[in-house]
């Protein structure tokens, strides 16, 4: 899988292994995540301010309104 | 003046574990008294630096490879070459974690003490010793993957005018090599490894108070740091053995100017914590 993420609390982080960039996703991007919240509040930071790692993290359905795809399915969790 | 070849027992117990120095002896016996003191739970390659006569070039050859060649900066020779010791060591690691931060042992446990060089880490460090802490490191923390512990790096403190004037008393210990105003010292209280307790992360600004932050932003500022997560073949395990540290730790971070003043407050919270 493309992605590694780990919870913490009410946090995400992910480790997205084509980049090695890690994405930090806060309470609020979260939530919009998991469609408790429609809002594409992108209330997230990544470790490099490269595009493809914004790209990367739609098609892992962060913005779900926009991919529509599910998370879980590129993720691996640790 | 001749050159002469010593051995730096920097990854001991082994000699094959140790860095060769080639260079004068002005040079070589410094270098020598700074890492004497260094045990890795690591074997490394060894290192091979030579430095010039005049003492103003080095190169470090790692099983006949050429790793780098510099220029030497006459007024601070000591700190630099230390320093690209230190980092080439660590770039060679192979299962332990470094990134660029303070440790000392409290009660049983590590605090690390990470920011950005100017963040105060060195005189943070030096407050919590003067407060009982042992020492573990001052540049590059150890992460154990296997069992989470943080491992020492115990090379001495370099010491600038302003680092001691920040950090008020300096721990007991001894001088290992001076060179103009800095001096190297070696806390007499030393740490083993212990597991992770709390990072305490330094920023430069106004505040001055402990505030505690979420893992998760924890992990991504430790990642920004000169550290594991920069080499490729490492970030993945970097990840996992931060993500399960951090899930046992305690996170802060202190924005001020005069981050060792909070001494005494993150000793009394690594203190509080102990059962």
């Amino acid at each position: 899988m493309r992605f590694l993420g780990a919870r913490f609390d009410e946090e995400i982080v992910l480790l997205d292994r084509e980049t090695n960039s890690l994405i930090r996703l806060d309470r609020d991007a979260v939530a919009v995540w998991e469609g408790r919240v429609n809002a594409p509040r992108c209330a997230a930071e990544t470790t490099t301010n490269d595009e493809g790692v914004w790209a990367a993290l739609r098609t892992a359905g962060l913005v779900r309104n926009v991919s529509g795809r599910s998370v879980s399915a590129a993720i691996e969790w640790v | 003046m001749g050159l002469r070849r010593g051995t730096v027992p920097a990854a001991a117990p082994s000699a094959a574990e140790s860095v060769d120095v080639c260079g004068p002896d002005w040079i070589v016996d410094p270098l020598r008294n700074l890492f004497r003191s260094v045990r890795l739970a690591e074997t490394l390659p060894r290192l091979e630096v030579t430095v010039t006569g005049d003492g103003r070039w080095a190169a470090c050859q790692v099983n006949g490879a050429e790793l780098w060649s510099i220029p030497v900066h006459r007024g601070r020779w000591l700190e630099a070459l230390t320093g690209q010791i230190t980092a080439t060591m660590t770039s060679l690691l192979q299962r332990l974690l470094f990134v660029h931060a303070g440790a000392v042992e409290l009660g049983g446990r590590a605090c690390l003490v990470v920011g950005s060089s100017g963040s105060g880490k060195t005189s943070t460090v030096a407050a919590l010793l003067a407060r009982g802490a042992a020492y573990l490191s001052d540049e590059v923390a150890l992460l154990d993957p296997e069992n989470g512990t943080i491992s020492p790096f115990h090379i001495p403190m370099a010491i600038k005018p302003w680092t001691a004037k920040a950090a008020g008393t300096l721990p007991d210990g001894i001088d290992a090599a001076r060179q103009g105003p800095v001096h190297f010292h070696l806390p007499a209280l030393r740490g083993r490894s212990c597991p992770i307790g709390a990072v305490v992360m330094l920023e430069r600004g106004r505040g001055g108070e402990l505030a505690r932050i979420p893992p998760a932003e924890a992990l991504i500022r430790i990642a920004r740091q000169p550290s594991s997560f920069q080499y490729a073949a490492r970030t993945e395990a970097a990840f996992l053995a931060w993500v399960a540290a951090l899930r046992r730790a305690e996170c802060f971070e202190i924005r001020s100017d005069q981050a060792a003043r909070l001494a005494p407050t993150i000793a009394d919270m690594m203190m509080r914590n102990v059962t």
